[in-house]
C-alpha cells in the first residue's frame, strides 16, 4: 500500500505525514493528487505536517504552503521535523487520554511556517495569543531549531548552537545557552524566562542583546527573566520581584 | 551475534580513527573477534594505523556494490588473526556507499563478529549517514574544546533523531593540568552540556605520535597513558566497571614535593 503520504485526524486536529523517501516534490504530487481527490472536504481546516527527518529549504517549505493553503485551502498551522513516519504514526495512533503522556515523549520539532505579508502589513498588533503553546520536554542539541506562532515552552536545556523563535513568550525550564527569540512579529512585550539566562544571543521583538562576558557560572541555579525596560533588554533573577 | 559500534564525532581530527584502531585492537586482545570497517571513503587512515596499508587489494565499496563478497575484502590484522579490516576506497567518494547497503553489509558482520567497529567520516553529510546506517551503538569522541564539543552536540542530536541508542563519550586529548589552571574544559562541563554517559578520558599523549607512525596502536603499549586508557575503555565495553584512570601525568616532581607538605591544592 502507498504509504507515502498520510492524512490523519488527531484529537488537535489534522495532521499529514510524509514520508522520508522520495523525491520531496513527487511526495508534494501525491499530497496534491490525495487533497484534490477530497474535494472540499478539508477546506479551512487547521493542519499539521510531519515532513519526517528531512529538512526543508525555502523553496519545498514555500512549494508546501502554497499547495496546503493557497491551492486546497487549509490553514497550515506547523511544520514538525524530527520524528519518522513510523514513530508518529505509533504515537498518534494511540487513544486519547494516553495522548498528554505521548505528547510529553514527542521529540518533533516545529519548523517555521513563514509569514504572509498580507497578514504582517495587515497586523503590525501584539502575537496572536490564542494559538495554543508549544511545549517541548526534550534538551534542545546544537543545530536543532523550534519555531512557533504563540508562546513556547521548553522542559530541558537549549544547548549552544540551538534557537528558539516565538511569536510570543519563551520559557525554558533549564539552562538557556543558545539562541532565543521572543516577540519574534514584533511583541516588545514578550519575555524569555529560564532557570539560567545564558544565551549565546538574545532576542526580543526587533532588539538583539548579547549577555556581559561572565566568569565561571553560578552553583545554583536562580530563574531569570529577560524583558525590554526603556528600550534595552535586561535580564532580571527572580529573587527580585518584578511586575509581570 | 554481535554489536555494531560507530565511532563519531562531528569535528574532524579529534582522534575517531585512533580511537577506532585502539579500541578494535584492544577487544581483540581480550579474545573478541573484531572487524574494523573505515567509512571514511576517499580519505582512508585506519589502514596506516594498523600498518596495512600494503594489503589492500577489495574496499568497502567494492563489497557495497556486490563486485566481491566481504571475506575477500577483509584484511587479517598483524597482532592478531581474530581481527579484520574492512578498508575504505582511497579513489572514490562518500556517494559511492549508500545508507542501505551499509546496513545490509553490518548486518552480514555481525553475524560473524563479536565487535564491529565503524569508523566515521568528519561531518553529517552522506559520509556520516552511511556510518551510522547499521549501527547499533555510537561512541562520540571529543576533544576538550568549545569547537569540538559543539559539534559532538550536534552529533547527538542527530543521532537521537535516527532513532539510535544514546551514545557514549569519549574525551580525547585530555590535559589535567590545563583544566586546573583554567585553560581547558573540564570533564563536568562538557558532560553538563552533552548529558551522555562517559565511556572513558584519554589524557593527551605523545606516544600517540609514535605509534601511530609505526602502525602498532598504542593499546598495546605498556608504557603509553593513552594506551592504558584505552584498555580500561576495553574493559568497559566488555561490561566491566572500571573507574577513570589517574590523569595527572605531568606533575614534576617538585610539585609532588609540594604537596607532600600541604601546598599545591587539590589533586
Amino acid at each position: 500500500m502507498n504509504q507515502d503520504v498520510v492524512i490523519r485526524g488527531t484529537k488537535d486536529g489534522l495532521l499529514i505525514l510524509l514520508s522520508d523517501e522520495l523525491d520531496f516534490f513527487a511526495l508534494l504530487e501525491r499530497l496534491a493528487a490525495k487533497l484534490t481527490a477530497s474535494g472540499r472536504f478539508f477546506r479551512g481546516a487547521e493542519v499539521d505536517v510531519s515532513i519526517g527527518t528531512r529538512q526543508l529549504g525555502v523553496i519545498e517549505h514555500r512549494a508546501l504552503e502554497e499547495l496546503v493553503q493557497q491551492e486546497h485551502g487549509l490553514v497550515l498551522r506547523s511544520v514538525r521535523q524530527g520524528e519518522s513516519m513510523a514513530v508518529v504514526l505509533e504515537r498518534t495512533a494511540r487513544p486519547p487520554g494516553s495522548e498528554e503522556r505521548a505528547r510529553g515523549r514527542a521529540q518533533e520539532r516545529a519548523v517555521p511556517v513563514a509569514v504572509p505579508d498580507a497578514r504582517a502589513a495587515r497586523s503590525g498588533a501584539p502575537a496572536d495569543r490564542e494559538d495554543a503553546p508549544l511545549v517541548q520536554v526534550r534538551t534542545l542539541r546544537s543545530g536543532q531549531a523550534v519555531r512557533h506562532r504563540g508562546d513556547v515552552v521548553i522542559i530541558g536545556d537549549v544547548n549552544p548552537g540551538a534557537e528558539v523563535v516565538a511569536t510570543g513568550h519563551i520559557i525554558v525550564f533549564g539552562i538557556l545557552r543558545g539562541v532565543a527569540h521572543a516577540g519574534a512579529e514584533g511583541d516588545e512585550n514578550a519575555i524569555v524566562a529560564a532557570l539560567r539566562v545564558q544565551p549565546t544571543q538574545l532576542r526580543i521583538g526587533r532588539r538583539v542583546a548579547m549577555p556581559p562576558e561572565n566568569d565561571a557560572a553560578p552553583a545554583a541555579l536562580v530563574p531569570e527573566v529577560a524583558r525590554i525596560l526603556d528600550g534595552q533588554i535586561v535580564i532580571e533573577s527572580r529573587d527580585r520581584k518584578f511586575q509581570a | 551475534m554481535g554489536q555494531v559500534i560507530v565511532v563519531t564525532s562531528g569535528k574532524g581530527g579529534v582522534g575517531k580513527t585512533t580511537t577506532t584502531a585502539n579500541l578494535g585492537t584492544g577487544l581483540a586482545s581480550a579474545g573478541n573477534r573484531v572487524c574494523l570497517v573505515d567509512a571514511d571513503i576517499g580519505l582512508r587512515n585506519l589502514d596506516l594505523l594498523l600498518g596495512l596499508e600494503n594489503r589492500i587489494v577489495y574496499d568497502l565499496v567494492d563489497v557495497a556494490n556486490g563486485h566481491c563478497k566481504y571475506k575477500k575484502a577483509l584484511i587479517k590484522s598483524k597482532q592478531y588473526d581474530h581481527l579484520f579490516l574492512l578498508p575504505a576506497a582511497q579513489t572514490k567518494d562518500k556517494t559511492a556507499v549508500r545508507p542501505d547497503q551499509m546496513r545490509d553489509l553490518t548486518n552480514e558482520l555481525k553475524q560473524d563478529f563479536d565487535f564491529v567497529l565503524i569508523d566515521c567520516p568528519a561531518g553529517i553529510e552522506q559520509g556520516f549517514q552511511n556510518a551510522i546506517a547499521g549501527a547499533d551503538k555510537g561512541i562520540i569522541v571529543t576533544t576538550p574544546e568549545m569547537s569540538a564539543l559543539r559539534d559532538a552536540d550536534r552529533i547527538v542530536g542527530l543521532l537521537e533523531a535516527a532513532e539510535k541508542d544514546r551514545p557514549m563519550l569519549i574525551i580525547n586529548r585530555y590535559r589535567p593540568g590545563m583544566v586546573k589552571k583554567g585553560d581547558m574544559l573540564a570533564i563536568d562541563d562538557m558532560l553538563e552540556i552533552l548529558a551522555i554517559d562517559l565511556l572513558g578520558v584519554i589524557p593527551e599523549d605523545e606516544q600517540i605520535v609514535v605509534t601511530t607512525n609505526r602502525g602498532e596502536p598504542a593499546v598495546l603499549d605498556r608504557h603509553s597513558k593513552a594506551g592504558e586508557a584505552y584498555r580500561n575503555v576495553t574493559r568497559r565495553l566488555m561490561g566491566e566497571q572500571v573507574p577513570i584512570m589517574n590523569l595527572e601525568t605531568d606533575e614534576g616532581f617538585v610539585s609532588r614535593l609540594k604537596r607532600v607538605f600541604g601546598f599545591g591544592g587539590a589533586r
